[in-house]
């Protein structure tokens, strides 16, 4: 009886398998295993093994260079000019470092951080005109100067500003490409038309919304006015 | 009948293929960073500079101090901003003639077995100057810029949006390759962001697979795949960004281990 019971236990099994449903099964799963199996051992067992320190042991003979190697005295004697020689490529006097991504800026008097806070940079904004031309308003990177200082100072349109707004573009002496009390009180020239200067719109402190100009707000600007002279360097990055 | 048997031989086949692909392509793996590391001691300027000093050992470090400065003091010669990787105090700074912009503390960073084992000659070999960037990838634009039509009149003006995109989140991850082969890994981290995770590791993942799949190409042509010693480093999402975009196109980068 129990012989019986178990021969069609195993006849059953059989057809089983036998069905396409399994054997497919059985081709998928076996597939699907390999493919795991093939990916753990490119990007996992792979970088694990050629991790192991075993594998950079190298034994280097070279006694006979060890006496041309500076002693400890000779190398703490030369790390001590070489910091010498770096301190003294950093300014003494007044700098500015501007971040144009974060749009931050720190005031330096004597390698100190005197003021730090927020500004606006350049809007990363290309903008273009059906007469193929075109503006990128960027701040410019890298290591610039004071040009000069002014205070009161007034701001002189140029085209991009009528452009922008879908004005016609005055004469180059026109009156209207003047325009008072926008800068501030005060205006640092960096060159090529850059300024540092004061802004009407301070709640667009820490982004990115000038047309390349830095702006600083009212107290901000006069910390940096008062402490840079012209010629100290405004680094840019 | 015949199909199933078929069927059969292609899935044995195929997978012992495939198994013997990878099983070649782990062996050829060992075998890239054995002849690499042979190969790096058997420079002259390696052989030469070699002494038999533990790592650790005071000299080394007063030598590697000394290496760090030199090759920073090089670095001011040139009119770029630079990078300087300073694991030794978990720092990475951006410099330009000297003048630190920007020093940002590293969260964590992990290095290549193959640097934690260097002696003298072959720490002077990677880092005794300063190595130039050769490729830059990244999930940011280097100069996000914007392009903006102008508008015709002050009509249109007045219609057009003028709102600033303030809430703007950016995966920051970066892969600078040096010109010594090593390759910096930089990862932006923002603790507030942990929904992004899986954004952000894809695209790590990508470069992995793009990796894989110019080795296993070598493994299948019986070469030795690429061996590239890496650095990675994990620091703020904002410094990354910001040191990210102040970068030159092949910056110059010194490190200190």
């Amino acid at each position: 009886m129990k012989r019986e019971i178990d021969s069609v236990k195993e006849d059953g099994f059989k057809l089983i398998l036998a069905k396409p449903l399994w054997r497919w099964l059985g081709f998928v799963l076996t597939l699907v295993g390999v493919l795991l199996l093939f990916l753990w051992l490119v990007f996992g067992a792979t970088p694990w093994l050629t991790k192991q320190p075993l594998l950079y042991r190298l034994a280097t003979d070279s006694s006979a260079v060890m006496a041309a190697m500076p002693g400890s005295q000779e190398l703490t004697a030369d790390i001590g000019r070489l910091q010498k020689k770096m301190d003294r490529l950093t300014p003494g006097g007044m700098y500015l470092i501007v971040n144009t991504t974060n749009n931050t800026f720190e005031l330096y008097r004597n390698k100190k951080l005197i003021r730090q806070g927020l500004c606006s940079t350049g809007s990363y904004i290309r903008l273009e005109t059906d007469q193929q031309k075109h503006w990128v308003f960027e701040t410019p990177k890298g290591v610039l100067s004071v040009k000069g200082k002014i205070t009161d100072p007034v701001w002189r349109k140029p085209d991009w500003a009528f452009v922008e707004e879908g004005l016609p573009v005055p004469p180059a002496d026109s009156p209207s490409r003047y325009e008072y009390g926008v800068l501030g009180d005060y205006a640092l020239a960096l060159g090529n038309g850059y300024l540092i200067h004061g802004t009407l719109y301070q709640r667009f402190l820490g982004q990115p919304v000038t047309h390349g100009c830095i702006r600083l707000n009212d107290e901000d600007l006069e910390a940096v006015y008062k402490t840079l002279p012209v010629g100290a360097k405004v680094f840019i990055y | 009948m015949r199909k199933s048997k078929e069927r059969k031989f292609i899935t044995i086949f195929g997978s012992v293929i495939l198994l013997l692909v990878a099983v070649q392509y782990v062996v050829l793996s060992i075998i890239a960073v054995r002849n690499y590391v042979k190969m790096l001691y058997q420079q002259e300027d390696v052989r030469l500079l070699s002494v038999a000093a533990e790592p650790d050992a005071e000299t080394c470090t007063l030598y590697r101090d000394k290496t760090w400065l030199e090759s920073r003091f090089q670095l001011t010669k040139a009119d770029s901003i630079s990078l300087s990787v300073n694991l030794k105090d978990s720092v990475l700074q951006l410099e330009l003639k000297g003048v630190v912009l920007k020093s940002s503390k590293l969260i964590d960073f992990q290095i290549d077995e193959l640097f934690r084992r260097l002696n003298i000659g072959a720490y002077h070999h990677y880092f005794g100057e300063p190595a130039r960037g050769t490729s830059l990838l990244s999930t940011i634009a280097r100069s996000p810029l914007v392009v903006k039509k102008a508008p015709r009149d002050s009509v249109e003006y007045a219609n057009q949006q003028h709102i600033i995109a303030t809430t703007r989140q950016e995966i920051v991850h970066w892969m600078l390759t040096l010109d010594n082969q090593i390759v910096l890994k930089i990862e932006g981290v923002d603790t507030d962001a942990r929904s992004e995770w899986l954004q952000s590791k894809q695209f790590w993942w990508k470069q992995d697979l793009k990796q894989a799949k110019t080795d296993l190409q070598k493994t299948i042509r019986f070469k030795q795949p690429d061996y590239r010693p890496s650095i990675s480093l994990i620091l703020n999402e904002a410094d990354a960004k910001a040191i990210f975009r102040a970068l030159p196109d092949q910056p110059q980068v010194c490190v200190r281990l």
